[in-house]
């Protein structure tokens, strides 16, 4: 894998270019944009608003004009803006499933950094355990963990690293192999440089972007599994707030207000489609021999012939 | 032949074993397995008698072998809302459960691999972006939220199926086409991307050049060589079927064991937790067991490799 190359070459500007490039990663990307900076921003704007009960504005219809842009997704059973507890809820399920990727990210890359340098039992008996893992369903795995240990932020990030860190493992594993064969390893070692630093100094850099790039494919997975989760009501527990949690809160109204349900869902749909679309885009463009799909598009070649044209 | 279905065998019994042993451990991590086994309000003195009567307070060798013996009698416990041995339980809902993953993975497969194959073999047709969209949402989508918007749309609003429960086929469409949707959409990607590289080989020229028609090109030359990475995300996906069951159960409420678990869950009725965590980690096994054979079968040189090894 050649993505560091590919990653250094593309740099970051060329990068946004490429994106500009292609609609659907475009439009992508603007949506993330939009999810993270309204939990960033809007969270502690509407924490209050997200928990004011106001029993007169009960299952309030949404897209009622008179009540104000705070009520304009309806409120639910108790008059609370659904608004404002989506953009709440949405800051619970983000930071929980980003948290746990990365955590899944560092550790099993460790993990599988150690077993691909080491060979020999280590590396038999990591290889099995992840396979064991890696067999069993993810949120059966969860479901059973969360039972033994009562749900909390801490253990819910936890549990859903646990159930993504043998995927983690693997992949950084066989890199690691391939890694250490190559001559500049072989170069460290000859000159005398230990075990630790050839896999953190050597190894380590040039494995990580290819786990971080797994990451950002694995985070829609993640947002789902913490939804599902809360959904069952084994993640999240009320008063909090999550986007599988709240429409699961919905569910009881479905009859007479299905708006309670359909936004947040609707949320948690957008964001992963936005998330598969961008980690796609991204595979693309780091894999060289589909890089010719983007660099080659219409809009990619107007760009940059419009950008040669300023600058000449 | 036979030296890799071993291999493979003893490898999946291995693994039902870490899943037993992960058990025994998990119920003794957490403190006291009373606590597990017992409602939350449970008194001290029901907690004392409970351990006393199950063995909890025996060295841990002395359980691991009480717990094994059980397990290898069909003996998982009792379950204490239902008063029943905890594997009947199990074994009463599982039909329901394997019924709705057999339909899904069915399903999935047939659709996929006809869309997947036809949308491959034309890239940037607009078949193949429109099955592009339509697979990204699926496999986007969170089936709980799906479950239910088909719910309000197809059964509240529109009263073409019932809401929820079990009874005629009628009662099957909604679950099923929900824990479709996932499979069908990764399934859909990776048919796509494997038919446009078997389309890319010579002897699809060949098979063009010598007059077939191109449904013969497509579906019998270029789909066989396709089969393979189908068949590996096929058997994960058939794992995951679980997750989609777990919750396509319990929002459709079809007494199967997804349900089962979460009302379990909700009871704190360990017993049978542990029941549909070992009767499904051993069919995962058996399934997993299979795809390695129907691999070994349809790839000439992982055959050959096992002949010779």
């Amino acid at each position: 894998m050649t993505v560091v190359g590919s990653l250094r070459r593309a740099g970051a500007p060329h990068a946004l270019r490429l994106l500009r490039g292609d609609r659907f990663a475009f439009a992508a990307a603007v949506v993330l944009t939009v999810v993270v900076l309204g939990s960033v921003v809007g969270t502690p704007l509407l924490r209050t608003a997200a928990v004011t009960v106001d029993l007169s504005r009960r299952n309030l219809p949404p897209f009622e004009g008179e009540h104000g842009a705070l009520f304009v997704l309806g409120a639910d059973a108790l008059g609370r803006s659904v608004l404002a507890r989506i953009v709440v809820g949405g800051t619970t399920t983000l930071s929980i499933a980003v948290t746990a990727m990365l955590v899944a990210v560092v550790v099993g890359g460790l993990l599988g950094l150690v077993m691909g340098t080491s060979r020999g039992w280590v590396d038999l008996l990591g290889m099995r355990v992840t396979d064991m893992m890696l067999s069993f369903p993810t949120l059966l795995l969860a479901v059973v963990l969360i039972y033994l240990f009562q749900p909390s932020f801490l253990i819910l990030v936890g549990v859903l690293a646990v159930t993504r860190i043998p995927a983690y493992a693997r992949v950084a594993r066989a890199e690691a192999l391939d890694v250490s064969a190559r001559d500049f390893v072989l170069g460290a070692r000859a000159l005398g440089a230990g075990r630790p630093r050839i896999l953190f100094r050597h190894v380590t850099p040039v494995v990580a972007p290819t786990l971080l790039t797994l990451g950002a494919v694995d985070l829609a997975y993640v947002i789902l599994l913490e939804s599902s989760l809360s959904f069952l009501g084994q993640g999240v527990q009320p008063p909090g707030m999550s986007w599988g949690l709240l429409v699961a809160e919905g569910r009881n109204y479905l009859l007479t207000a299905w708006w309670l349900s359909l936004f947040p869902g609707l949320a948690i749909t957008v964001t992963t489609i936005s998330l598969n679309l961008l980690s796609g885009w991204l595979r693309m463009i780091l894999d060289p021999r589909q890089r010719w799909r983007v660099e080659n598009s219409r809009t990619t070649r107007r760009l940059r012939r419009a950008q040669d044209g300023g600058a000449r | 032949m036979i030296r890799y279905i071993t291999q493979r065998a003893l490898l999946g019994f291995a693994t039902l074993i870490g899943v037993v042993l992960l058990v025994f451990v998990a119920v003794r991590l957490t403190g006291d397995p009373a606590m597990l086994y017992l409602p939350l309000d449970a008194s001290q003195e029901a907690r004392d008698h409970f351990s006393a009567q199950h063995g909890f307070d025996d060295p841990i060798p002395v359980q691991l072998l009480a717990y094994v013996a059980g397990i290898l009698h069909g003996d998982f416990g009792v379950s204490l809302r239902r008063s029943e041995p905890a594997l009947q339980v199990v074994l009463q809902h599982y039909p329901n459960t394997l019924l709705l993953a057999f339909l899904g993975l069915a399903g999935a497969l047939v659709l996929a691999v006809v869309l997947g194959a036809a949308s491959g073999a034309k890239p940037m047709s607009r078949l193949d972006r429109g099955t592009g969209v339509v697979s990204l949402a699926c496999a986007s989508i969170p089936d709980f939220w799906l479950a239910l918007v088909l719910i309000f749309g197809l059964a509240v609003r529109g009263g073409l199926f019932p809401t929820s429960g079990t009874g005629g086929p009628e009662y099957w469409v909604l679950p099923v086409v929900t824990i479709m949707a996932r499979p069908f959409g990764l399934l859909t990607q990776v048919v796509r991307g494997a038919m446009v590289d078997a389309m890319a080989a010579p002897y699809i020229a060949t098979g063009r050049s010598k007059g077939l028609p191109e449904r013969r090109v497509v579906f019998v030359h270029a789909l066989r060589n396709a089969w393979l990475p189908i068949v590996t995300v096929a058997g994960d996906l058939a794992v995951s079927l679980v997750n989609g069951a777990i919750v396509v159960e319990s929002v459709f409420g079809i007494p199967g064991v997804g349900r089962l678990l979460i009302d379990a869950v909700y009871q704190r009725d360990f017993a049978i937790v542990q029941a549909v965590i070992i009767v499904t980690g051993t069919t995962i096994i058996l399934l997993n067991l299979a795809i390695d054979l129907l691999y070994a079968r349809i790839n000439p040189r992982i055959r050959v490799e096992a002949r010779f090894a």
